[in-house]
């Protein structure tokens, strides 16, 4: 069986998002050292706590409580790296043209839910998808958008008087901390769901985060049927 | 295959030279190894990388014309060898980028304490703060609330408030004055007898810590250091200076303010002060200049010297605040809490309020105002905290 390589992931994007993810790691884990001084959230319903944020046992098994000091200096020294590789990879994107894989497309989410049926095996039907497909798409486009969150919502309460518009428009001061302490648990629901997804794509799809290939079967790719105009290289090159 | 291959010949060559990098540009002569043909072979494909648009228009990709960057056709053992070849090289360099990644990770926490956080740290402490000071304007205020808000904040932590403080024989030390003998409350020696004496006898009742999670990751809750004692000892401070009174605050203009609290632990409380601004404070008791020029605290703030230190009387608890942040409109000498004179547990008889820094740096008690052009000694940042703990 004939194959070609696909080049799925440019260099940029690889590096980026694997130096995201210590990135991200240190700031869930500084941010939970922070979060242990005033440890006030939880799942509540009809006044009954389901779960508490988080549990004396899950604290004292990654020796959590008393460092809010070391949190502080985590969270405010690595918040600059994690700043810039999140726009740099935005910018990135936009430059490339990897954008156009990226985000929601018109009806993506009513393709997203069958995404998400098919995947729950409570459906057949996979609906027809691109580089990524349309959950994926509202995922990862999702994702940035929780970033420039994180990094309003933390600008809120880090410099609540010098941007106080940014602090009162966000609902005030404590607003802003529950926004920014449920935007990092909407990261690891993230995470979760990322890679599970990533175990079930298999070793092909997984590898090709790290080479950038991925294997394919020759005859899967329709490439030589169509070239638009701008393709062509008498409209002065291919690079979309 | 080979048919396919010539049909594509035509196609774009990606010039993607590193990306793809390490192939056989000089490959051996086809006749020589089969290997060495094989490899030649496969770098041809690859070097033939095509971007082609989606043609499925069914698919969601030719929507924004998305492109797919193949390669040439190759047997299946071809591709076998040359994405393994790939994965080698980059697994390698990922897995070195890992490991140096840990390795800088771990040289930033062995880099010598500076006020117990390594200096990497402390350095981006003060980088922030640089930044902070840049954008900060001491007219720039937080948000203020009805009065019916407010609550009574939680009493946390107890360093400087040591037992067996007497309010009524309490006077306030000011000291870094622009030529002091001109005020009427000048003395040579601003030492002055109070029952601070016994100050550490009983320290116990005093030290107590009604939330035994004081934002202390170095030092136990509610225990004084030898170097706070120390500290305490040299704060029986001799020299020229003036000694106030509570009259001499409250005759500066009464403002009132309902601001939020905020803990460096992550707590708030929306609270009701009254008291005068440092600010008017700092124009009727004007520090000295770092020129040595005539001092004017509204006009030329910044001509004055940049900092101003608090002490409790006995020396155990004291910050340094910058000159913007004390002459910011939302910076108080507070003598009253919620409507009431405040009371010994809330930093009776006088007490910083600022909507400028966390509640580390509002002192209870101030026993002594020094202005210097000297950064400061700060009880949090000597234990792993920001000096400018600033908002």
């Amino acid at each position: 069986m004939a194959k070609r390589l696909e080049k799925k992931h440019p260099l940029a994007i690889r590096w980026l998002h694997w130096i995201n993810f210590p990135l991200l790691f240190l700031m869930i884990w500084s941010g939970i050292l922070i979060y242990w001084a005033n440890a006030v959230y939880g799942i509540r319903i009809f006044g009954y706590e389901l779960f508490h944020f988080f549990p004396a046992w899950f604290n004292e098994a990654l020796g959590i409580p008393f460092q809010l000091a070391n949190g502080m200096a985590l969270h405010f020294f690595f918040m600059w790296f994690f700043i810039i590789n999140g726009i740099m990879y935005v910018l990135y994107t936009i430059i490339s043209g990897e954008w156009r894989a990226l985000v929601p497309v018109p009806g993506s989410f009513k393709r997203a839910m069958q995404v998400t049926l098919f995947d729950l095996h409570l459906s057949k039907y996979h609906p027809p998808q691109g580089k990524y497909n349309d959950a994926q798409r509202i995922a990862y486009t999702g994702v940035i958008f929780m970033g420039l969150g994180s990094l309003l919502t933390g600008l809120a309460i880090y410099k609540p008087t010098s941007f106080a518009w940014l602090t009162w428009a966000l609902g005030g001061y404590e607003w802003a901390r529950w926004e920014h302490f449920w935007l990092t648990m909407a990261y690891l629901g993230f995470f979760v769901v990322h890679v599970g997804q990533v175990v079930l794509a298999g070793w092909n799809n997984f590898r090709s985060m790290i080479t950038g290939y991925e294997v394919v079967k020759a005859d899967t790719m329709p490439i030589e049927k169509t070239k638009p105009e701008h393709m062509s290289p008498e409209a002065g090159g291919v690079r979309a | 295959m080979n048919d396919e291959r010539n049909k594509m010949s035509d196609e774009h060559k990606m010039g993607d030279e590193h990306e793809t990098g390490g192939r056989q540009d000089s490959a051996a002569p086809m006749s020589d190894a089969p290997v060495a043909a094989r490899a030649a072979k496969v770098a041809r494909a690859m070097r033939e990388e095509t971007i082609a648009p989606e043609a499925n228009k069914e698919n969601t990709a030719h929507l924004l014309g998305e492109v797919r960057r193949v390669s040439g056709v190759m047997s299946d053992d071809e591709a076998k060898r040359e994405i393994g070849r790939q994965a080698r090289r980059t697994f390698l360099i990922g897995g070195a980028a890992a490991v140096a990644g840990y390795a800088g990770y771990r040289l930033l926490w062995a880099q010598p304490d500076v006020g117990g956080v390594p200096s990497p740290f402390r350095r981006a402490f003060q980088f922030n703060e640089g930044l902070s000071q840049a954008y900060f304007s001491p007219t720039r205020l937080a948000q203020e609330f009805p009065r019916s808000r407010a609550a009574e904040p939680r009493v946390n932590g107890g360093e400087g408030m040591s037992g067996g403080f007497d309010p009524a024989t309490w006077r306030l030390q000011v000291v870094g004055l622009h030529n002091p003998p001109q005020h009427p409350q000048f003395t040579d020696n601003i030492a002055y007898e109070t029952a601070m004496d016994n100050m550490h006898a009983d320290d116990e009742s005093s030290q107590r810590h009604e939330n035994p999670e004081a934002p202390d990751s170095k030092v136990a809750p509610g225990t004084t250091t030898p170097d706070s004692m120390d500290r305490a000892a040299a704060m029986q401070m001799q020299g020229p200076g003036l000694l106030l009174t509570m009259d001499d605050i409250r005759r500066l203009p009464r403002v009132e303010m309902t601001t939020e609290f905020k803990c460096i632990e992550g707590w708030s409380t929306i609270v009701h002060w009254a008291g005068a601004r440092l600010a008017d404070f700092i124009a009727h008791y004007q520090p000295a200049t770092r020129n040595g020029t005539q001092p004017d605290a509204r006009n030329r703030p910044q001509d004055l010297v940049r900092y101003v230190s608090m002490v409790t009387p006995d020396g155990g608890y004291y910050v340094g605040l910058d000159m913007p942040s004390a002459m910011h409109l939302q910076t108080l000498l507070a003598y009253e809490m919620n409507g009431a004179p405040l009371n010994l547990a809330h930093g009776a008889p006088l007490r910083l309020v600022t909507t400028t820094k966390y509640g580390i740096k509002q002192i209870k008690r101030i026993g002594r105002i020094a202005f210097t052009d000297e950064r400061p000694a700060d009880f949090w940042a000597e234990r792993g905290y920001d000096w400018y703990a600033g908002h």
